[in-house]
């Protein structure tokens, strides 16, 4: 992980890759659907778009966690503490949701709505900490 | 842990954006410190000393320090 460099430096560098990464899934999402037919195409293709999809989300992830890094201590623990709490909340729900799923009380759910789930739940958090008055 | 950021900003004439800008840390962060929401690190409490031409134990008090005789 890279070393701390600022509030303005990090919220810099954090901005200069997310918009291009936010981008190209929304690239991936609108050409996916316009260029792939998943009865159709064949596995490679609908592969190669799956790859494109969920590339970018990871590479957030992994700038959410260098902006951490990188930026000054109180934002830092601000989003870290929302990064548990929403990390912690997302995988209470995929033990219950997993828990109906195995014994068949619920049909199956896509496992890729969880990670839009677990950026809702660290949002919500990192809200609901400022409105609480727990953080400024 | 007290302090008297607050006091020491206005008498400069400066937003807590301003003390923000030259720590280069975010407003919340300025905020919460002189509210006492959070108590920063030493080497941001040496920077916030720093830039006022302070000592840390003129900006920060401990609250729970034992009474000095000579204070008394």
């Amino acid at each position: 992980m890279a070393q701390q460099v600022g509030f303005n430096a990090a919220r810099k560098r954090y901005k200069r890759l997310y918009w291009p990464a936010i981008i190209a899934y929304v690239t991936a999402c609108i050409g996916g659907a316009i260029l792939v037919d998943k009865d159709t195409s064949p596995v490679w293709m609908t592969s190669v778009l799956a790859i494109l999809t969920g590339a970018p989300l990871v590479f957030i992830m992994w700038l959410m966690l260098r902006h951490s890094d990188e930026t000054d201590e109180y934002t830092r623990m601000r989003q870290l503490q929302a990064f548990a709490k929403g990390g912690a909340i997302t995988m209470s729900a995929i033990w219950v949701v997993g828990s109906f799923q195995l014994w068949e009380v619920i049909p199956g759910l896509n496992v890729f709505w969880f990670g839009p789930f677990f950026f809702l739940a660290y949002g919500l958090t990192y809200c609901w900490d400022s409105l609480t008055g727990k953080t400024v | 842990m007290e302090n008297i950021i607050r006091t020491l900003r206005a008498e400069r004439g400066w937003s807590q954006a301003a003390l923000a800008e030259q720590l280069d840390v975010s407003r919340q962060s300025v905020n919460a410190i002189e509210t006492g929401k959070y108590d920063p690190s030493l080497p941001l409490a040496f920077a916030i000393a720093r830039l006022f031409g302070k000592s840390i134990e003129e900006v920060f008090q401990d609250p729970d320090a034992p009474v000095s005789k000579a204070a008394e």
